[in-house]
């Protein structure tokens, strides 16, 4: 199973996301956020080509769970081919999506 | 004038000792439009006949040096003139002239003097009942001909397997367009109890009934031999037993043998074997080895090809090629044929029959050799590619498609799509996963049971077939798979989306992402098509 590599910075969790995010590697997606994150969840998609209904019902689902913990989930970095997906789905309208790992960052420390 | 001319006159032996007789007789016959010779007497017509055969004779009774009836003894011992017909002139008051000739084997008899239009008569007469009675054995002998052939062609037809033919994923069909009724080319499929499939075609030399039982015996022996043999042993042995026989003719013979992705191909004297791939040959299998039948003890080499979907093996007999001069040139033999691009159907064997029969006409007037073809397609259209059930084969899938997509096409767009509808194919259809889960709101447990449905057993042998389709302005796959079929609510568009809902969301991907979404009626099978300047949904 694909390796997710999370990374701390005080109280906030980077999740890098892997360059094709499927059904593939879902499952590890999902269990690396729910087992090593804490506080605020940055889904950097820097590396990320395409992505697929699977991975994104995935995310609106570790969302519903972590706004239960009071948490809050944050998109970074999308490419242009992975920004479209979630505008046709209009989750954009759902996720505070954000240029770059460190504004959402930035704005994670001003929301905190 | 005569009052009738008889085509192609009929020459009349008129022999009498009497120049007179002679005269008149040729003269009424003459004008009747009859061709005449003479002789003056026995001896001499008999000198006549040596070098010339009348198609009767007028033969006087009494002649110096040798009668009448001494000549009918001479003509009836003699084989070449023992069935012309003769005419016995006699004397009317010597009635035992007429039982003496008739005796002797005279056709009939005409007492003396002659009454010129009886003699005319009895003549055409007796010619036209000779003639009727030829063409009456000729015509016994040819339909007894033409009986057994016809029925030695239904033997020679019934011994051919049952075309269209259908093993493991291969659909076959052959076709013989024989020049005799009964030809020296035959084709078989033999099904091994190892579980390979083997096509072959033979040719024997020459064509009529004695190829054809050349063929039929060489046809039973290699399905003997090919139960507990390789291919090329196989072949081997054939050529072994048929060298020792020397029946002086041989046979080329060009072999498939199927086993999985693998075709061995033999080829010993036919046209190349051809291996081809849309609109490509890949392969042209020939030199095997030697005829079979010329000489004993020879090897026969294999080659080895692999095979994908859609790929098609066509063998042919010389017939085919020949007719346009070059035996080699089997491209244009299968462009004329139809078979050269593989289209997405296969032509039914009365078909391919009769494009060969177009073919060589278009030759040739008339076959000169026997013509055969032997086609295996390998399942599936030409540019598709089957792929195993399973999320970790979507990846590559998805390159293929990429790799064959025209360079006016959204990359980015076009990835994002067809990953979309392989992964629900994947898990919807050909995994059969009802997403209870999902509808349970059990992310974890619905990723969990797509990725352990994609290891089990049971769907093993399921696949899903992906097909790239071109059109001048428009580019379009198709993903068709076995399992449950796409519920026919879900076909269509789907409606607005709501704030944070899991499903519904790979349709409306789908329907973003492709300018057309065509389903097939049993909504197994989906089109996604892009239109070029046809710009895809864009979100509002």
């Amino acid at each position: 199973m694909t390796e997710i590599s999370v990374a701390y910075v005080g109280d906030v969790s980077t999740v890098r996301m892997p360059r094709r995010v499927d059904v593939n590697n879902t499952q590890a997606f999902v269990d690396a956020v729910r087992q090593r994150s804490q506080g605020l969840v940055v889904l950097d998609f820097s590396c990320t080509e395409s992505i697929d209904s699977t991975a994104l019902g995935a995310i609106v689902q570790l969302y519903k769970l972590l706004r239960l913990e009071e948490r809050d989930l944050r998109l970074a970095a999308l490419s242009e081919s992975v920004r479209r997906v979630f505008e046709i789905t209009r989750l954009d309208r759902v996720f505070d999506i954000f240029q770059t790992t460190e504004e959402a960052l930035a704005a994670g420390k001003q929301a905190s | 004038m005569p009052d009738e001319v008889i085509p192609d006159a009929h020459v009349i032996l008129v022999v009498d000792d009497a120049s007179a007789n002679r005269r008149l007789y040729s003269w009424l016959l003459g004008k009747a439009g009859f061709r005449v010779c003479t002789a003056t007497d026995g001896v001499d017509a008999l000198a006549v006949l040596e070098r010339s055969r009348p198609s009767l004779v007028l033969l006087d009774f009494w002649m110096p040096r040798l009668d009448g009836v001494g000549v009918l003894h001479e003509m009836r011992a003699r084989p070449e003139t023992a069935r012309i017909p003769v005419v016995m002139l006699t004397s009317s008051s010597a009635p035992d002239d007429i039982d003496e000739a008739l005796e002797a084997g005279a056709n009939d008899y005409i007492t003396k003097p002659v009454n010129g239009r009886l003699l005319v008569t009895r003549v055409r007469s007796l010619i036209q009942a000779d003639q009727d009675r030829e063409h009456a054995s000729m015509s016994r002998e040819a339909e007894s001909l033409r009986r057994e052939l016809e029925e030695a062609q239904s033997v020679q037809q019934s011994q051919l397997p049952a075309m269209p033919s259908r093993w493991s994923d291969w659909s076959i069909v052959g076709a013989v367009a024989p020049c005799g009724r009964v030809g020296g080319d035959v084709f078989d499929l033999v099904q091994t109890d190892d579980g390979r499939l083997v096509a072959v075609l033979i040719d024997v030399t020459g064509h009529g009934t004695a190829s054809a039982l050349v063929a039929a015996e060489t046809r039973a022996e290699l399905r003997h031999l090919l139960q507990s043999r390789s291919l090329e042993e196989s072949i081997a042995r054939l050529n072994d037993h048929v060298a020792r026989r020397e029946t002086g003719r041989y046979s080329c013979v060009a072999a498939v043998e199927l086993q999985g992705d693998v075709a061995r191909v033999l080829n010993a004297g036919l046209p190349p074997v051809i291996l081809l791939r849309a609109d490509t040959i890949l392969e042209r299998v020939v030199g095997s080895g030697l005829p079979i039948g010329m000489f004993g003890s020879r090897g026969y080499d294999v080659t080895e090809l692999h095979t994908q979907p859609g790929d098609r093996l066509v063998l042919v007999s010389d017939g085919i090629t020949e007719p346009f001069g070059n035996i080699d040139d089997v491209d244009g033999a299968l462009q004329r044929l139809g078979l050269l691009p593989r289209g997405d159907a296969q032509p039914s064997p009365e078909e391919l029959r009769e494009d060969i029969l177009r073919m060589t006409r278009e030759s040739t007037t008339e076959l000169i050799d026997d013509a055969t073809a032997l086609v295996l397609d390998r399942d599936g259209t030409a540019g598709a590619l089957r792929l195993p059930p399973r999320p970790e084969a979507v990846g590559s899938a998805v390159r293929w498609v990429l790799g064959q997509c025209p360079p006016w096409v959204d990359r980015s767009s076009l990835d994002s799509g067809v990953t979309e509808a392989l992964t629900n194919a994947v898990l919807h259809g050909a995994l059969e996963l009802v997403s209870g889960a999902r509808r349970a709101g059990d992310y974890d447990g619905y990723v969990r049971d797509a990725l352990s449905l994609a290891e089990s057993d049971a769907r093993r042998h399921r696949s899903i077939e992906l097909a790239v389709l071109h059109e001048p302005e428009a580019f379009g796959v198709r993903i068709r798979w076995d399992g449950a079929p796409c519920p026919s609510g879900a076909r269509l568009p789907p409606p607005e989306l709501g704030p944070l809902q899991e499903s519904g969301m790979g349709m409306t991907i789908i329907h973003a992402l492709f300018s057309h979404v065509r389903w097939s009626e049993d909504g197994r099978s989906v089109e996604l098509w892009l239109t070029r300047g046809g710009a895809t949904t864009r979100p509002r």
